[in-house]
């Protein structure tokens, strides 16, 4: 088991492969050679505890979880328009599912911006998907999602 | 010295349809909970004295369970419908052993208020309000 978090992550992950381009979670290295854009990567921190929407479960504190679900979708000499049809695939992607697999309780939009890199040699754009995942995780066992 | 604290979302809620057989059992999806015990006054003031003399009178108890909204027969939420009679208990720190439970009389309670709630942020939620036929028993967990 690993905890819900990670879960999500490669929920979230296996959820945007169907659009066809390089899918990585955590990435920290660049994305070049044969992981050069167009590229997806999945980040997902914070993870914010909400006491006021817990639940009594006798002893236990049943929590849930604000994680917030960065997706960077990287593109090579894109345009804005490349760009958005990315976030197209990628927010219908995540919708297919909003439990992401019985892991979540629902997924809620949570803001999208742009970048652009052009120091290099090639110009790269970015666009930055966040997302909120509300999930549900008792005190003490942060690797069952309930 | 300093009180020691209950956590509250350590808490549960048993409850049963007070006509039904066996024991209560858990409900889920409580976010809150509050009893609240309240005695009438009763005036007792003497003429000569011209400070007013209460004496407590008939304790009217109510109850209100703040739930996540969950028609499943799973969560046990179905027994809290309008006008309903239930049973009830209440571990203010959980059901184990040594903890304070706070037990409904044998009249039970009588569900008489059931809001629901939803908007475009946060999940359904519910409240119910109870009276209560009678005082709550308190007791300890064996």
């Amino acid at each position: 088991m690993a905890h819900v978090r990670q879960q999500i992550r490669a929920a979230v992950v296996l959820a945007l492969q169907p659009i066809g381009v390089n899918v990585y979670a955590g990435r920290a290295l660049p994305l070049s050679g044969p992981s050069k854009p167009p590229a997806l990567a999945v980040y997902t921190w914070p993870d914010a505890p909400n006491y006021e929407e817990a639940e009594m479960a006798d002893g236990v504190c049943v929590l849930s979880h604000d994680l917030t679900v960065n997706i960077e979708g990287h593109y090579e000499g894109g345009t804005d328009d490349d760009l958005d049809a990315l976030a197209v695939q990628v927010e219908q992607a995540l919708y297919a599912d909003e439990t992401l697999g019985g892991l979540a309780q629902g997924i809620r939009l949570a803001g999208q911006d742009a970048a652009r890199d052009g120091a290099g040699q090639l110009i790269v754009g970015a666009v930055v998907m966040s997302y909120t995942v509300q999930y549900l995780a008792a005190e003490g066992d942060p690797e069952t999602a309930l | 010295m300093a009180a020691t604290r209950t956590r509250g979302c350590k808490g549960v809620v048993y409850i049963k349809d007070l006509a039904a057989s066996g024991a209560a059992t858990q409900v889920f999806g409580v976010s809150q909970w509050q009893t609240v015990e309240a005695a009438d006054e009763d005036e007792a003031s003497e003429i000569g004295n011209c400070e007013k003399i209460f004496i407590p009178g008939a304790v009217e108890t109510n109850l209100t369970l703040n739930l996540w909204w969950d028609p499943g027969a799973g969560a046990n939420q179905s027994p809290l419908a309008i006008s309903n009679e239930i049973e009830f208990e209440i571990y203010p720190g959980g059901a184990t052993s040594g903890q304070t439970v706070y037990s409904s009389p044998t009249g039970g309670a009588v569900v008489l208020n059931v809001d629901r709630q939803g908007g475009n942020e946060g999940a359904v939620a519910s409240v119910i309000q109870l009276k209560v036929n009678g005082r709550l028993s308190e007791s300890v967990v064996p």
